[in-house]
């Protein structure tokens, strides 16, 4: 009875064994390859291959700024702070949720958990740079971070009519990776690396990092880089790069870094693959290379920059100037080998070679030529300068004086008389012609145009006083009124009367310059620099000390119409005289100071070093 | 009574012993591998203690074999009583994990009586129904399910659903091999199936009652809920599907069920060792059920062969419906893989069971004078 009704019992059992068996089989070999691909998308991982921005080196190869490899340390809230427990005893996240409290840890045995918290990664504060913030300090920098995402979801989640429940969001943002510290020591990475589950919920990331090796020097022309703006973000979206990156993608804000921003970008590569539950990678799916940013050379050169720099600086202090700026560029081609800024306050931020200022005196160059080229003036015919001229004064003392005297000795009212003898009509086009009034495309984003006021100008600006009357064209004539003018225009004014009348365009990049179009009668350019000449010699500059580098130059000084005890200080030249190797100008904001003399010492300092080389 | 005279310790059935240490061997294996978790890129050592419970069990095992079955189903009721006592201090005392009482906390362990409690209702029912000839009529059913329903009663408050249930083909089973009209046990399963929406809407809390509607193929779940819900046996499928025929090799899986250790085990091994792992799982299984089955059938007596019909029911129900459930053939309920499953209660009752098997054949039988 028993045996038979045993046996009869186990017909059913074997069957639902049978049945059992087909279906495993047909699960794990006839429906193998469709659970295979099943479960590769749960396991696929998306890992990043950080990619390296573009260098920017100087002329001789020296870096300006570069990415620099970093470790830095991360954070997963929801991991360390939020949900993981630890062993009160040990210290070690033992990963219970909390009602598995009256588990044993599987460690030490302990009997007691409690949730994660600073004091747990108490072992690392030993490894965090002296003198920074504390771990804890951190900790809330980075939520802070946290909280303010949370705000900005739920926000835009309410503005878009979706369910904003702060906890989903908050439970999202929580597992998301965040910065704790930058460039972490590498004792510091290797107390983590060496016990991660004591510190789980942190980790050790790979960064680029932008650093401007070369200082302060170079500081604001190579400028800075920074996250994208929503609308830039986009731009990037809609044209495919995946937001993941975009999201951390770092590019030029201002500077070189932004002008030459579509050179330097790099894009971050990405591995597509499969990994085990330990965390090991089976299978590469899928591989994008990273592509780094191209390396530039650009035509500056940093011991030159480096001088200027110094020697702005020096010259401002000693003449309480709010900033100076200068530019010196090879009058063959237009390469910038020396664009320095610097600056008091808010000025130590601002390029002032790439933005506006009162030309003063220098601008007589402008004139001079634009009277020989239009035949208006004769350089030989002489004027008498003796006492001031509808408001018009002078420094030189009275005498009889032909354009190379005017030139040297700065005469305002020989000047006021030929923009007169021109007229605007003549005047105003000569400027732009010669690349006033307008941005020299140096690819810096700062870089203004500056100002040429014509009829046309001053119709807009002023429609109550709408004529631009020549009072205001004989101020112009020698650098006044509403003449703007940035020291890079300044300087390759300098190059067209340096290189016989070609005008350059002025550029950063080394090897891209060009020899640039005429604009200017070779003879034309020789009478200017003829006169320049006598200007170290024996004019306005003649105290300088310019005369054994051979300097042709311009001396300028620009009072301000607030305030008449400040002045804009300009010398732009180029030296040697005779075969020009290099054109400058220099200018210094608000100085006590003729221009030549707080001028002077930044240029003769430049020269030093420029043909010491 | 009499002792350990009369043991012939040749007897010992060193083909199920060998078998047991397998499974040992396959458990601390693929509990290794389960405890690594990529998402939180932790690993705990679950084998660690599992390999001091197999210890243990593998102990309480022998030490079972010295004392015979028949002193061991003498005390049947009172083992059963201790059972319900327990039952009750889990209801009084118990630990809640996951929004269920069904452990006590030891101190050094959580218990899980109703683990226990199976192998109990088994001893008792073999205890009652050995030499009753009142199992041919309707009536003499009565008693067995009382005996067998208390305990169930208790379980399903836990709530424990799925240990529960478990107990009625047990019953039936031994029932039916102890001479029962198949007419009879039919009825009373068309009255227990009859019962079954008191059951449905009476005490089954909603996430019950849509495990069960979606597993008759009467509701869609939404994709909401499929996160949720159908969550364990989506990831459970994709899991053993994806080992194919050889697997992805040992510690080399990444498909995590949640609870793998546990009630999902069959799905780790069955992803790093393919359709070949689960050929090895069900040979083990085939064998020891045989092994157990030759125990039953060469017993000679009535208790002895109703003790060890109703253990291989036991074990058999748990592996079927274990290994059912994660590929869909069977409800997702907390039910063990017997002997590969984490846990020390599981392990310890599993090896319980065959150590009382064992002990039928080891030990001499009853002898009445009506059998003679």
């Amino acid at each position: 009875m028993f045996n038979r009704r045993l046996l009869l019992a186990a017909v059913p059992a074997i069957a639902y064994f049978g049945v059992l068996l087909l279906r495993l089989f047909s699960m794990q070999v006839a429906e193998a390859e469709h659970w295979r691909e099943e479960a590769a998308k749960l396991s696929k991982r998306t890992l990043r291959i950080p990619a390296r921005r573009g260098a920017i080196l100087d002329r001789s190869g020296e870096v300006l700024a570069e990415d620099r490899f970093e470790l830095d340390v991360t954070v997963r809230f929801d991991l360390c702070v939020e949900e993981a427990w630890r062993c009160a005893a040990c210290r070690r996240s033992n990963f219970a949720s909390p009602g598995r409290r009256s588990r044993r840890c599987p460690d030490c045995g302990g009997r007691e958990f409690r949730p994660a918290s600073p004091a747990d990664f108490a072992g690392l504060v030993p490894f965090l740079p002296a003198g920074g913030p504390s771990f804890e300090g951190l900790r809330e920098a980075a939520f802070a971070e946290h909280r303010r995402e949370v705000e900005e979801e739920v926000a835009r989640r309410q503005k878009l009519y979706m369910r904003a429940e702060r906890e989903d969001v908050e439970k999202v943002l929580l597992r998301r990776e965040r910065v704790l510290l930058r460039s972490a020591s590498p004792e510091l990475v290797k107390e983590l690396s060496l016990s991660p589950e004591r510190y789980h919920g942190l980790f050790v990331r790979p960064a680029f990092r932008r650093v401007v090796s070369a200082g302060e020097a170079v500081s604001v022309i190579v400028g800075q880089v920074g996250p994208l703006s929503e609308a830039e973000q986009r731009e990037l979206g809609s044209r495919g790069i995946p937001w993941s990156e975009i999201w951390r993608m770092e590019v030029g804000r201002s500077g070189l870094e932004r002008g030459l921003e579509d050179r330097l970008r790099c894009r971050e590569g990405r591995k597509e693959v499969e990994r085990d539950a330990r965390g090991r990678v089976i299978e590469v799916l899928e591989e994008d290379p990273p592509r780094d940013g191209e390396t530039i050379r650009s035509s500056l050169s940093l011991p030159l920059q480096r001088t200027v720099t110094e020697a702005l600086r020096a010259a401002c202090a000693a003449h309480d100037a709010e900033g100076g700026a200068f530019v010196a560029l090879d009058p063959a081609n237009g390469e910038v080998l020396a664009l320095a800024s610097v600056g008091e306050g808010i000025h130590a931020r601002l390029n002032l070679a790439v933005l506006p200022a009162v030309p003063g005196s220098t601008f007589k160059i402008l004139t001079a030529l634009a009277g020989l080229e239009a035949g208006t003036i004769d350089p030989l015919e002489t004027f008498t300068c003796a006492g001031p001229w509808h408001g018009i004064g002078c420094s030189h003392s009275p005498g009889t004086v032909d354009l190379r005297d005017a030139i040297s000795r700065s005469c305002n009212k020989y000047f006021a008389r030929a923009a007169e003898a021109m007229g605007i009509g003549v005047f105003a086009p000569f400027a732009a012609k010669l690349g006033f009034g307008r941005p020299s495309g140096l690819l810096l984003p700062e870089e203004s145009g500056g100002l040429v006021p014509d009829p046309e100008w001053k119709r807009r600006r002023y429609p109550k006083d709408p004529v631009l009357h020549v009072g205001e064209l004989r101020q112009m004539g020698f650098g006044g009124g509403a003449l703007l003018v940035t020291p890079v225009q300044m300087a390759r004014l300098m190059a067209v009367v340096a290189n016989g009348g070609r005008l350059v365009p002025p550029v950063l990049v080394l090897g891209e310059g060009g020899g640039g179009d005429r604009v200017v009668s070779e003879a034309s350019a020789a009478r200017v620099r003829e006169a320049m000449e006598a200007v170290v010699t024996e004019g306005t500059g003649r105290r300088l000390g310019l005369q054994e580098f051979r300097v042709a130059g311009k001396t300028g000084t620009a009072e301000l119409v607030a305030d008449r005890q400040d002045h804009m200080a300009w010398f732009a030249g180029f030296a040697p005289a005779e075969a020009p190797r290099v054109a400058f100008a220099c200018y210094l904001r608000r100085v006590k100071a003729h221009g030549a003399e707080a001028a002077g010492p930044v240029v003769l300092a430049f020269l030093r070093e420029f043909f010491a080389r | 009574m009499n002792g350990n005279r009369g043991i012939h310790w040749r007897r010992l059935d060193r083909k199920i012993l060998v078998l047991l240490l397998l499974f040992t061997a396959l458990s601390l294996l693929f509990l290794h591998s389960a405890g690594y978790d990529s998402s939180t890129g932790s690993f705990r050592p679950f084998w660690k203690k599992q390999l001091g419970w197999a210890v243990v069990s593998f102990l309480m095992l022998l030490l079972l074999q010295r004392v015979s079955y028949r002193s061991v189903l003498d005390h049947a009721y009172v083992i059963y009583g201790a059972g319900l006592l327990l039952l009750v201090a889990v209801r009084l005392f118990g630990t809640t994990l996951n929004n269920a009482k069904r452990w006590l906390d030891l101190g050094f362990m959580l218990l899980q009586p109703s683990e226990f409690m199976k192998v109990f209702v088994v001893l008792t029912l073999a205890r009652y129904i050995r030499w009753r000839e009142d199992t041919r009529q309707l009536r003499g059913l009565l008693r067995p399910f009382l005996l067998t329903l208390a305990p169930m009663a208790l379980i399903v408050a836990q709530p424990d659903l799925g240990t529960a249930l478990l107990f009625i083909p047990v019953l039936f089973v031994m029932l039916f091999v102890a001479g029962a009209r198949a007419h009879h046990l039919g009825l009373v399963a068309l009255m227990g199936i009859l019962c079954l929406p008191l059951l449905y809407f009476g005490f089954m809390k909603d996430y019950q009652k849509k495990r069960v509607l979606v597993f008759l193929g009467q509701e869609q779940m939404s994709d909401r809920e499929k996160r949720n819900e159908g969550y364990h046996l989506d990831r459970s499928k994709i899991a053993v599907g994806s080992g194919g025929l050889a697997g992805r090799g040992l510690g080399a899986g990444d498909q995590r069920v949640p609870e793998n250790e546990t009630d999902f085990i069959f799905t780790v091994i069955a992803e790093e060792w393919g359709f070949m792992g689960t050929v090895v799982v069900f040979v083990l299984y085939m064998a020891l059920f045989l092994f157990l089955a030759a125990i039953a059938v060469e017993a000679k007596d009535s208790a002895g062969k109703l003790l060890v019909a109703g253990i291989l029911a036991l074990l058999f129900v748990q592996t079927a419906v274990n290994i059912g459930m994660t590929v869909g053939l069977a409800p997702i309920t907390g039910l063990t893989l017997p002997f590969l499953s984490y846990g020390g209660s599981s392990l310890l009752s599993c090896f319980l069971c065959v150590g009382l098997a064992l002990n039928v054949r080891l030990h001499p039988p009853y002898v009445f004078k009506r059998d003679l």
